[in-house]
């Protein structure tokens, strides 16, 4: 039976995508910490309350 | 398990339909947003933030689960498998993150339209930068899906590798 041949490792392609994956990962997080000192969910921000003017959040950060 | 022709070409129809439909309904999703963000008329606003609930429900969650299920049998059911190329993993992920937060979503969009029938909230708080935001991203991704499943460029995952070479060998690897 012939050897199996030596697996080559993944591309650069991949690698690249990988590291731009987890950096966008590290700044979604990042943005996460900073702007949900209260603990709550990603919702809070991605989102608006209602009767949270776009205005006003913008504003107010 | 690898499908006959006749069924791979019926689940490739399926999938191709119910991704491409997606990425149609999420650019109308686009422009819905850009409307409620600028149009001057009360009424067109409040009816962009009503309408992306039922639309949602109706068209973006079945055709993103189907489109999922549907890539994920293509998969299984050819020579591409679902963990042998890196690029059919990266699209499983893109579609299943896309369809996870288009999940969670759903409740933003129930909140919004909410707000936009209420008749004694304002307009300004009617409009929600929200849904232009997770619309643009979400138009994104899917275009990242669509290229790698156009271009399919070349790389095997150390699984993909193991198993061609051990179909190679009579009577080996077996699925």
């Amino acid at each position: 039976m012939a050897d199996r041949p030596e697996y080559p490792g993944a591309p650069r392609w991949v690698k690249v995508a990988a590291a731009i994956a987890m950096v966008l990962i590290l700044i979604l997080l990042l943005l996460l910490l900073l702007r949900d000192p209260d603990g709550h969910g990603p919702g809070r921000h991605l989102s608006l309350e209602p009767g949270v003017e776009v205005g006003a959040a913008l504003r107010t950060g | 398990m690898i499908f006959p022709p006749s069924a791979r070409k019926l689940i490739l129809t399926l999938h191709v339909v119910t991704t491409v439909g997606w990425l149609g309904a999420v650019i109308v999703f686009v422009a819905l947003a850009g409307i409620g963000l600028t149009a001057s008329d009360p009424a067109t606003v409040r009816g962009a933030y009503l309408a992306m609930e039922p639309a949602a429900q109706l068209v973006l969650v079945p055709l993103a689960l189907l489109s999922l299920l549907t890539g994920i049998v293509q998969s299984l059911g050819t020579h591409w498998g679902l963990f042998r190329h890196y690029w059919v993993i990266f699209k499983l992920l893109i579609t299943l993150v896309a369809t996870g937060i288009l999940l969670v979503y759903m409740k933003t969009f129930g909140r919004m339209a909410r707000v936009a029938a209420d008749a004694g909230a304002e307009i300004g708080v009617v409009r929600n930068a929200s849904p232009a935001l997770h619309a643009t991203l979400a138009l994104v991704a899917l275009l990242l899906a669509t290229v790698l499943a156009i271009y399919k460029p070349r790389g095997m995952t150390r699984y993909g590798w193991r198993k061609r070479h051990d179909e190679d060998v009579p009577g080996g690897g077996q699925d």
